[in-house]
């Protein structure tokens, strides 16, 4: 696809990433272990780049029963709030260190205190582990502070910071000031023909592999359940949220129609799309597109 | 998942304030849905939402397109999605054509008929989008056989089951079924309406004798029962079905 499309507004560096490609294959869950070490340890260069580049410290904590990596950098002296950020990975995959390029980015930018949990895993742990972990962080967190709140994830984290967000709504606790999705992956429901254009786009992420990720997190429960899937469960009441997704993300659509929702709910959301990119962008930081992008989610939650 | 189970479902329910609509949302409410009431009697809808722990009921008339429109939208927005809609507000003209003026069959065509056709048309492509849903409209058994003295209701009430086949083939390669009830003889207020004095039990029992196979009125619940039914997964298998509850009234 990239030779046969210019992409002529993506950076040099972006169109470099655009020749590797993902298999599609479903995860081989007998090889977890190994997937996850993998990962992390591919990602650790960029997670050094990240302490570096925006002078990160952190540390452990333990909110509502659930291990968090609080993050923040040297150079805001009063942080303006906290931010708890659900990490991605497919609901298998990921912990809050590899999210440094993202987080580190808005702790310093968006001159917050990050809050990170280390919530649970499937297949060990399927639906809704995650999500109540989650709730349990953001619960213990809003009781521990007056400083304002805000909420985030991306991808399988964007799912449980919504899920987040409306459970808080719906206790009549503290909810967020704002919210910030990343290509949030808000539908689960298989087989359904949802990646519309996008399907076969991603160079990140294809279409059996996040299915049987999917599939094994929803653990043969109802996926249109609103703990499993937030697309269906009301939006009215939510804070201000920014989405981003891009023309390549394999979760382009349900994006849009998180988007759709929510306007529909009386939400004030802002959705951007970028051109040519693809599932949480942001996420790689070797090309300018994912700083432009972090920068404009944090100047949205400093406005708010 | 059983017809016990409605857990994480959203049942909207017009003519929830009493009768069989109230009836209904009591056991949606117990099968574990989140049961949205829509009424125009505010007091009545208010009570039975207290009464199932559901949420702030929706107050209107359902002969309006845009409030139909407009409900369906708050719906969604505040509980995200419409998994079962139950048609139940209904009235009733108690005369033959000549006692029938404008006012009386377009109220009664506006109650039964567009408002169910205005909330379907509302509802679907919500239900399109999850891939799923079920209506339960409420027809009569005077939606299937003739009766004297009611001409705007019995034509209302055909209308009724013939929109109920229509919708269902319309829609049925989106996942969504839609099914009626046809109830006979229910002891409801608006069974005791518009006529000239509130009938005492013997005036009911003798209607019953009279009418009814069974020689009773049924109560409220158990049409109720049905609807649950028609709205439940046990039900996969069934849709433009019209389900007469009448105690034989329709046998014969």
């Amino acid at each position: 696809m990239s030779e046969r499309l210019p992409d002529a507004s993506l950076s040099s560096e972006a169109r470099r990433f655009l020749a590797g490609r993902v298999v599609d294959d479903p995860v081989d869950f007998h090889r977890i272990d190994a997937i996850r070490r993998e990962a992390h340890d591919g990602f650790r260069p960029a997670v050094d780049r990240a302490v570096e580049r925006h002078a990160l410290e952190w540390d452990e904590v333990e909110l509502g029963g659930v291990r968090c990596t609080r993050l923040r950098s040297a150079r805001t002296a009063q942080p303006r709030g906290t931010m708890l950020y659900c990490f991605g990975g497919g609901f298998f995959l990921g912990d809050p260190l590899s999210e440094f390029p993202v987080i580190g980015a808005l702790a310093e930018w968006a001159e917050l205190e990050i809050v990170a949990p280390w919530y649970r895993l499937a297949p060990e742990h399927p639906a809704p582990a995650a999500g109540n972990d989650c709730f349990a962080a953001w619960t213990a967190l809003a009781e521990s502070t007056d400083a304002a709140l805000y909420l985030g994830g991306e991808s399988a984290g964007g799912n449980l910071a919504l899920r987040t967000a409306q459970l808080a709504r719906d206790a009549g606790g503290q909810s967020p000031s704002a919210l910030a999705l990343l290509s949030p992956a808000v539908d689960l429901r298989p087989d359904r023909g949802l990646f519309g254009v996008t399907l076969e786009a991603d160079p990140t992420l294809a279409h059996h592999t996040m299915e049987s990720a999917h599939s094994v997190y929803v653990a043969g429960r109802d996926p249109a359940d609103p703990s499993i899937s937030p697309l269906f469960a009301g939006m009215e009441g939510l804070p201000p949220t920014f989405v981003t997704t891009g023309t390549r993300d394999l979760l382009l659509s349900m994006c849009l129609r998180l988007d759709r929702r929510m306007r529909r709910a009386g939400v004030e959301v802002e959705t951007r799309v970028w051109d040519g990119l693809w599932h949480v962008f942001e996420f790689y930081d070797d090309y300018p597109e994912s700083s432009e992008s972090l920068a404009e989610i944090a100047a949205f939650l400093r406005s708010h | 998942m059983t017809s016990t189970d409605f857990a994480g479902r959203v049942v909207l329910v017009t003519g929830g304030a009493s009768g069989m609509g109230a009836a209904s949302a009591r056991r949606f409410a117990a099968a574990g849905a989140t049961v949205v009431l829509l009424d125009r009697n505010a007091d009545g809808a208010a009570a039975v939402a207290a009464e199932i722990g559901g949420p702030e009921p929706l107050v209107g008339d359902v002969s309006d397109s845009a409030f139909c429109g407009e409900a369906v939208e708050a719906t969604v927005a505040r509980h995200g999605r419409i998994d079962v809609l139950v048609n139940a507000a209904g009235t009733i003209h108690r005369a033959d054509s000549l006692g029938t003026d404008d006012a009386d069959w377009r109220r009664v065509m506006g109650v039964n008929v567009d408002g169910m056709f205005w909330l379907c048309r509302a509802a679907l492509p919500h239900m399109i989008e999850a891939g799923r849903g079920a209506i339960v409209n409420f027809g009569s058994i005077w939606g299937g056989v003739g009766s004297a003295g009611s001409t705007a209701y019995c034509v209302s009430k055909g209308a009724v089951h013939q929109l109920t086949r229509a919708l269902a083939l319309d829609h049925v390669e989106q996942g969504i079924r839609v099914n009626a009830v046809a109830p006979g003889e229910v002891n409801t207020p608006m069974l005791a309406s518009e006529r000239a004095a509130p009938p005492s039990a013997e005036d009911l029992q003798a209607l019953a004798d009279a009418t009814i196979p069974m020689k009773r009125l049924a109560d409220p619940d158990e049409i109720a029962a049905v609807v649950v039914f028609l709205a439940s997964d046990d039900a996969s298998y069934m849709t433009g079905e019209i389900v007469h509850v009448d105690a034989g009234y329709t046998a014969r």
